[in-house]
């Protein structure tokens, strides 16, 4: 028995190491890269938020009974309008002060504009100096929730069964059809958020983005929904529980959100939306390493330890230019950002090594990059 | 890996056959996941094609939105579908009550319509154009430092009609209920259901209020681009419409608007409407909420939604506003489009330059080249089609076509720029 065990784990061993040199093929080092921002924000640095003018909100209730439907629509008055405006304003600046990127100036003098026309009026009309205020965001949004409580019908074969009492008696095996009333409840919300930040001088609106996020979900009801219960169930269970963008209590899916809730899950997928257009954000990736001839390198660059690779390499690679080496420190040039260094070293790498689809994929992501994000060409550009 | 692991930990107490056969098991298993591996190495020849705008837009860098205003009046069906209309209206049996026979736009609709569509249309033009904006409010009070040439400014005008029915109501379904018995023959069981079906199709069941909701819209907009110093025209003047029908409950088959009315706005105008999603998509969103939360926040993965759920007034607007301006954008704005491309045998370090998606970079290499064959001519074409300058990629379609008259690729690629 005991050999039959050294025997297999010889095995295990031998697939362990086949599957690890398998791997390592093609070697890859999960690298935190900063984005650039798809808009060119370079020379902006403290921002002022101002007010959010209000669309149209719009909430509802709707019930439907035996195929009567009928609305009621929430009133608000204007203070509590401004207050959903306020709610959602503050889920912007608050990620915009999570970047490093920006300084948010609070100024009571732009939280008061009502609409863009009083921007405009404050910036040109009256020859506004700013304070240390390079640019302004403002938005305009639209809302729209309602919540439904209604009855789906169906029709449902039900089963009876009776097992045979005695030798002469048949017993009940019967399929009965029933048409079936499931009530539900359901809720579904917009919100279209539209931002626009305004550079002050020179005045120029630096960029305007419109989103839409829509949240719907359903309780109760007919079930067999099966694949919508397993994508829900999936999603439920992967999704991180703390996050370090959102304090937000995991919502059930057996409970319908609050309208507030509702509204601040839309806001921050907006503003989250907002934030990586205009400001440098961190993402994950897995791109390969190539295996130079300084073995350092990979550790570095997968410990993130980039300024060091960098200096470790260019050492490297001023004596030796092994053009593997020269892709790595391409490598770091792209984690930190500076996509121009990054384009004139994967270059160099690939000049050497003309066939080697390691550095021309190097050479296409920063490409990529350029295409994209046309505003990046001119931050590369003034470099 | 784990799940190989716990089969050989499981076969190791057991007879020394058994285990070999789990082993080669294994090795099958590890071969595949290894094929796999090999598989997801290889890359992937994914073009982002950068397109022209469709029209001609000369020296214009600054585009100022003007005045959006609602106009009333009668928005066209779609054009293939009005052609045969005497026979849509003949076979009316499905059709609910009150029939949509026509679409009008009415000012109260459109004013919030219009609003929105000027904010979807900055949107496209804030992150696709090359034009600077200024004064995005339409109102009159620009912001006056420092204007550039007048005449260098693009005014963009435009009349929306709206038109927007949505129906709350009930209809009439006809549910016939059996008693089946399970001791049945397999023929007396199949009769029953047809007897079944037939009289719930002809109405003699238990006919039971069923609710539903269906939204029906149409939206037009005409754009106009003068130019700031002179009112001329930059383009002509285009007109772009788009529709939206959809239900929510009842029947499949009924619907306020005519069959084939109904058939030809879902096809060519909800065709990017797909609900269904792959379990593997999930996977993917839930890792990105770990390697990149700012995108998976941004991209609205941590919002629930169900397709059962009828979207709100709202979004329905903004999805209407939103396919005329990407449509519009197109007209005067250059776009990005995914294609497909084919890299032909050619000069190995330009298609391993393709292949890595750095177009610009190959097009330098393959220029640099004393010569080329078809194939090379053919990639170079390619290359500048990925970078966006479709003339020069028709250019050398054709000395490839030249060289190869017979091949179908080359043929196939000059179309497509000619288009």
């Amino acid at each position: 028995m005991k050999l039959l065990n050294n025997y297999i784990f010889n095995h295990l061993l031998l697939i362990l190491l086949i599957s690890v040199i398998l791997i390592s093929g093609c070697a890859k080092a999960t690298i935190t890269v900063r984005s650039p921002a798809e808009i060119n924000t370079r020379k902006i640095k403290n921002v002022a938020v101002g007010g959010f003018e209000i669309g149209r909100i719009m909430l509802k209730y709707k019930t439907e009974r035996n195929g009567v439907w009928q609305t009621h629509p929430v009133l608000l008055n204007e203070e509590q309008q401004k207050s959903i405006s306020r709610s959602v304003r503050a889920r912007v600046i608050n990620l915009l002060t999570a970047t490093p990127y920006f300084k948010v100036i609070f100024s009571d003098e732009f939280e008061e504009l009502a609409n863009d026309e009083a921007l405009q009026q404050l910036v040109s009309v009256r020859g506004y100096k700013t304070k240390n205020v390079d640019a302004v965001i403002n938005g305009k949004l639209w809302l729209e929730i309602e919540r439904t409580d209604g009855v789906d019908l169906s029709k449902e074969s039900l089963e009876y069964f009776r097992p045979p009492r005695s030798r002469n008696s048949l017993g009940l095996n019967l399929t009965v059809d029933q048409v079936v009333w499931w009530p539900y409840k359901s809720t579904s919300g917009t919100l279209g958020l539209e931002i626009k930040m305004t550079r002050l001088l020179p005045t120029e609106v630096v960029a305007t983005t419109f989103e839409t996020r829509t949240y719907s979900q359903r309780i109760g009801g007919r079930s067999g929904e099966s694949f919508q219960q397993i994508a829900d169930s999936f999603t439920s269970v992967l999704s991180p529980s703390k996050s370090s963008l959102t304090d937000s209590i995991e919502s059930s899916a057996d409970v319908l959100p609050s309208f507030e809730q509702i509204i601040a899950d839309m806001a921050l997928s907006i503003a989250s939306g907002f934030v990586r257009r205009v400001a440098v954000t961190e993402k994950v990736v897995s791109y390969p390493v190539a295996e130079g001839s300084f073995p350092n390198a990979k550790i570095l660059i997968e410990a993130g330890a980039y300024d060091l690779a960098i200096a470790q390499l260019q050492q490297a690679t001023a004596e030796n230019p092994d053009p593997n080496d020269l892709y790595n420190l391409g490598l770091c040039f792209e984690a930190i950002g500076d996509f121009g260094l990054a384009q004139t070293t994967y270059r160099e790498a690939w000049q050497a090594e003309p066939e080697n689809l390691l550095f021309a994929q190097g050479l296409g992501r920063i490409e990529r990059l350029r295409r994209e994000h046309p505003q990046l060409q001119r931050q590369l550009e003034s470099r | 890996m784990k799940l190989i692991f716990s089969n050989i930990y499981f076969v190791s107490s057991s007879e020394i056959r058994k285990a070999l056969a789990e082993v080669k098991l294994s090795v099958f298993l590890l071969f595949c996941l290894s094929a796999f591996l090999f598989t997801a190495c290889a890359p992937k020849v994914s073009f982002q094609i950068e397109r022209p705008p469709l029209q001609i837009v000369e020296n214009i860098n600054y585009i100022e939105v003007g005045n959006f205003q609602t106009v009333s009046g009668q928005i066209k069906f779609p054009s293939d579908a009005t052609s045969e209309s005497k026979r849509i209206f003949s076979g009316t049996e499905k059709l609910l009550k009150p029939a949509i026979s026509e679409f009008n736009s009415t000012n109260e609709q459109g004013h919030l319509t219009a609003d929105l569509l000027r904010a979807a249309l900055l949107h496209e033009l804030s992150l696709q154009s090359p034009y600077q904006l200024i004064n995005t409010t339409g109102k009159e009070a620009g912001f006056s430092v420092a204007l550039p040439d007048q005449s260098e400014i693009a005014v963009l005008h435009g009349k929306v009609k709206y038109a927007e029915i949505i129906i709350e109501s009930e209809e009439g379904l006809s549910y016939f209920t059996n008693v089946k018995n399970k001791g049945a023959t397999l023929e007396q069981s199949l009769l029953a259901g047809v007897v079944s079906m037939g009289a719930e199709s002809s109405g003699t069941g238990f006919v039971i209020a069923t609710p539903y909701v269906e939204q029906i819209a149409a939206l037009e907009v005409e754009f106009l681009l003068l130019r700031k110093n002179d009112g001329s025209e930059v383009v002509p003047s285009q007109s772009f419409r788009t529709y939206f029908v959809r239900k929510w409950g009842g029947s499949v088959v009924t619907s306020h608007l005519p069959l084939k009315i109904k058939d030809s706005i879902i096809n060519n105008y909800q065709s990017d409407e797909d609900s269904s999603e792959s379990l593997l998509s999930i996977i993917d969103r839930a890792g990105l909420s770990f390697t990149n939360p700012t995108e998976y926040f941004a991209r609205g993965f941590n919002l629930r939604n169900n397709a059962k759920v009828p979207q709100t007034t709202l979004e329905l607007k903004i999805r209407l506003g939103r396919q005329v301006a990407r449509q519009y954008v197109k007209q005067i704005s250059p776009y990005q489009e995914r294609a497909e491309l084919l890299v032909q045998d050619g000069n190995s370090v330009a298609v391993n330059l393709i292949r890595g998606n750095a177009y610009q970079e190959a097009v330098a290499f393959l220029l640099a080249l004393n010569e080329r064959t078809a194939e090379d001519e053919h990639n170079l074409g390619l290359a500048f089609e990925a970078a966006g300058e479709i003339s020069q990629a028709r250019k050398h379609y054709e000395t490839a076509l030249k060289m190869d008259s017979n091949n179908p690729v080359f043929k196939a690629a000059l179309t497509r720029t000619i288009n």
